[in-house]
């Protein structure tokens, strides 16, 4: 058993959107429609109040623990439940508890569909935001109050690769300053001087750039080129844990095979863990030893990368599968392709009970009801699902 | 194509020409042919005023000395910029009055460019209460009356020695001057901040205040560049206006302001004796062009999207001009000729 790295417990990132929750037109529409009821029900009952005054006495009594007739009840309990939220502060619930272990030397892809938390997740672990709730524990250090000063020696080991090559590099600075910045910075080097030159052009080197660039800016780069100068700067000081947030998705697909070779030969060479974000699932399929998927900010499914493939359990990591383009005629004819109707729902105000039970196939009443818990069907096969491996 | 591969015959990565980003700076500034001139007018302007005020204080140089005799004398061999209505030198005291107006010019820029920049960028980057507080102080400095400020000081140190007053007239300048800038360069940080470049550096475990230094400032350079050197022209005017209204040093002291002045109190003596008012008028010219052509030419340098053009390809251009406008004519006679 290789040693854990990186573990994180019911980690949770919610964004103040600075605004509050406004139900007032479900209140008044329940309102009236148990008014109605209500006047049905007792026709004599008071007729001089006005509608607002009446409700207002129904409610009441409601309060006090009067039993009406059914119909009126699950609307009076819906309006209950309606003016509990009611005025609460909306957040963007980026991740909503997810818990994951990271070992030494492995890639752990973490997949799903656009705007799912998969980046904030990953600048989450490395404290890039401050988690809402949940724990991080690096090394067995458990880091998550951790302030900003106390994390700048960590940061020597825990490095980020990030998605946009062309915003993620100081125009102003040059390839050389912009790799070996943070070795002055860590006291790696003292000064620079040829030694110090010289580990940077290595590094480039080894990113596959030529190391007459050094002196060169940012924008005479290519895409590409600027990519493998973020990747060298993430390596230049030697970490243990590389969080990729979609490094390759801007590349053409040429240099994202090359780009990805580089990273598996980095991680032979160096030893290094990867928490491989992306949407891409051939190329996680490629490079990852185990999978995460990700739906609405929760982890549906985390398995190593043969069962996930092989045997995918969660109906939404079903129909992500199905969507994979085959090459071969005969396999795409007997593929069934599962489509998912309707949009992702908001992160803001979430679905109750299983996020997913909207666009499930094989959603049922529970589902509404009840969050399912990531729990372990099989050795190392985690999956949030109430039916889990049921047929689609 | 087979010139090109010919041309290309031996030409390999180590052919190739590297400059360090200072070489590039000075390479881009020194081929930029109207940043050089300012350069050179900057430079010989500063010369000539240091000099002269080290020769005529080492010579014992009397300004205060007059001679009726020689009194609105035009321009001759002996007086190259004529005298003034006391009988004085008016080149040597044009000169001398530059002294001066450097002094205000540099110190009250590096001052305002200094608090401007530190508060802009500490208000830009840390934002919420300490860029409200900031910006408040800003909005109020901002509404300081400038001309209320400078006569009631002014009046206040009136007895004190000319070079204490004037070392006030610099504090005033620059400690009003920097609001403008500050805005500027807190604007810039506040976009700045929400690059991922800067998200890079706090993962890669950069200190605050090397973020700031090092990479937020730098980004906004160009816009200090310009705004200190409009800054720089605005002191040295401004200075010019205070010894106009007779609250910057007094006599017999020259700036360049305080020559303007005398010589405007008078409007007979404007129109009858010009050299008075031309010679310092045209230094203060010159002297703040040659310090925004400067600045201008820094801008382009330390930007490094910015391409050089040399000497031997403005050349080359101008010779293509030349060939093409001779063809076009050679083709227009042939038209003619044909018709």
């Amino acid at each position: 058993m290789p040693n854990v790295l990186l573990e994180t417990k019911g980690i949770k990132k919610y964004f103040s959107t600075g605004k509050k929750r406004n139900e007032k037109k479900n209140l008044k529409k329940l309102s009236l429609k148990a008014v109605k009821i209500f006047k049905n029900a007792y026709p004599d009952s008071s007729p001089e109040l006005k509608q607002k005054e009446l409700f207002n006495d129904i409610y009441k009594q409601f309060e006090e623990g009067k039993k009406f007739s059914d119909e009126l009840n699950t609307v009076l309990t819906e309006y209950e439940a309606f003016s509990n939220v009611h005025g609460d502060r909306l957040y963007v619930r980026a991740n909503d508890g997810i818990d994951i272990t990271i070992c030494e030397g492995e890639t752990v892809g973490l997949v799903g569909e656009s705007g799912c938390g998969k980046s904030t997740f990953g600048r989450t672990i490395l404290k890039l935001y401050e988690p809402t709730e949940g724990e991080i524990f690096f090394n067995g250090e458990n880091i998550t109050n951790y302030s900003n000063n106390k994390m700048i020696p960590l940061r020597q080991e825990m490095q980020i690769i990030f998605q946009d090559p062309y915003s993620s590099l100081n125009p102003r600075m040059t390839v050389g300053e912009i790799i070996g910045e943070a070795l002055l910075e860590h006291g790696i080097f003292k000064s620079r001087n040829d030694d110090f030159e010289n580990y940077v052009k290595e590094i480039m080197k080894t990113c596959g750039l030529d190391d007459y660039m050094i002196y060169r800016y940012p924008h005479e780069f290519s895409g590409g080129q600027r990519q493998r100068i973020g990747i060298a700067r993430a390596l230049a000081l030697k970490p243990k844990f590389i969080v990729c947030d979609e490094a390759v998705s801007a590349l053409d697909v040429s240099i994202q095979s090359q780009v990805i070779n580089l990273l598996k030969d980095l991680q032979n060479k160096f030893g290094l863990a990867y928490l491989f974000i992306s949407h891409d699932l051939s190329v996680v399929k490629h490079i990852s030893d185990r999978i995460g998927v990700m739906y609405l900010g929760d982890m549906v499914e985390f398995t190593d990368k043969h069962s996930l493939y092989e045997n995918p359990q969660h109906p939404y990591t079903k129909a992500l599968l199905s969507a994979i383009p085959e090459t071969d005629l005969e396999k795409s004819r007997r593929k069934r392709r599962i489509i998912l109707e309707g949009d992702i729902p908001s992160n803001i105000i979430v679905p109750t009970g299983c996020k997913f039970h909207t666009r499930c196939p094989i959603a049922r009443d529970v589902c509404k009801r009840d969050i399912p818990e990531l729990r372990e069907v099989e050795k190392g096969h985690f999956v949030a699902c109430h039916f889990s491996g049921e047929e689609i | 194509m087979s010139e090109i591969t010919e041309q290309n015959k031996g030409f390999s990565k180590e052919d190739e020409i590297i400059l360090s980003p200072t070489q590039q700076i000075i390479v881009k500034f020194k081929n930029n042919r109207l940043a050089m001139f300012g350069f050179w007018l900057f430079a010989i302007i500063v010369t000539i005023v240091v000099v002269t005020h080290f020769y005529t204080k080492f010579t014992g140089y009397d300004f205060a000395a007059t001679d009726a005799a020689l009194r609105n004398l035009p321009p001759s061999w002996e007086h190259p910029f004529g005298t003034d209505r006391y009988g004085r030198n008016t080149f040597v005291r044009v000169l001398e009055g530059g002294w001066i107006s450097l002094q205000v010019g540099f110190l009250s820029t590096i001052l305002s460019v200094t608090i401007g920049v530190s508060l802009g960028s500490i208000a830009g980057y840390f934002g919420g209460k300490i860029d409200s507080i900031i910006m408040r102080l800003v909005e109020v400095v901002a509404s300081f009356p400038f001309l209320a400020l400078a006569f009631t000081i002014s009046s206040i140190f009136r007895d004190r020695p000319a070079q204490f007053r004037l070392f006030v007239i610099i504090g005033i300048l620059g400690c009003i001057r920097w609001t403008g800038l500050a805005r500027i360069v807190r604007g810039q940080i506040l976009s700045l901040r929400e690059k991922e470049f800067i998200l890079a550096t706090k993962a890669l475990g950069i200190k605050k205040r090397n973020q700031i230094t090092r990479h937020l400032i730098p980004n906004v350079l160009a816009m200090v560049v310009v705004s200190g050197t409009l800054t720089f022209a605005a002191a040295i005017l401004g200075e010019a206006f205070l010894s106009f209204l007779n609250l910057s040093v007094t006599e017999p002291i020259p700036t360049w302001g305080a020559l303007l002045s005398r010589a405007a109190q008078n409007s007979t003596g404007l129109r009858t004796f010009w050299w008075i008012w031309v010679f310092p008028g045209t230094m203060l010219f010159m002297f703040i062009m040659s310090v925004n052509l400067v600045g201008e030419g820094l801008r382009e340098a330390i930007d490094p999207k910015a391409e050089i053009i040399t000497k031997k390809q403005r050349k080359a251009a101008k010779e293509r001009r030349k060939a093409e406008k001779k063809a076009a004519r050679q083709v227009k006679l042939a038209s003619k000729g044909g018709v």
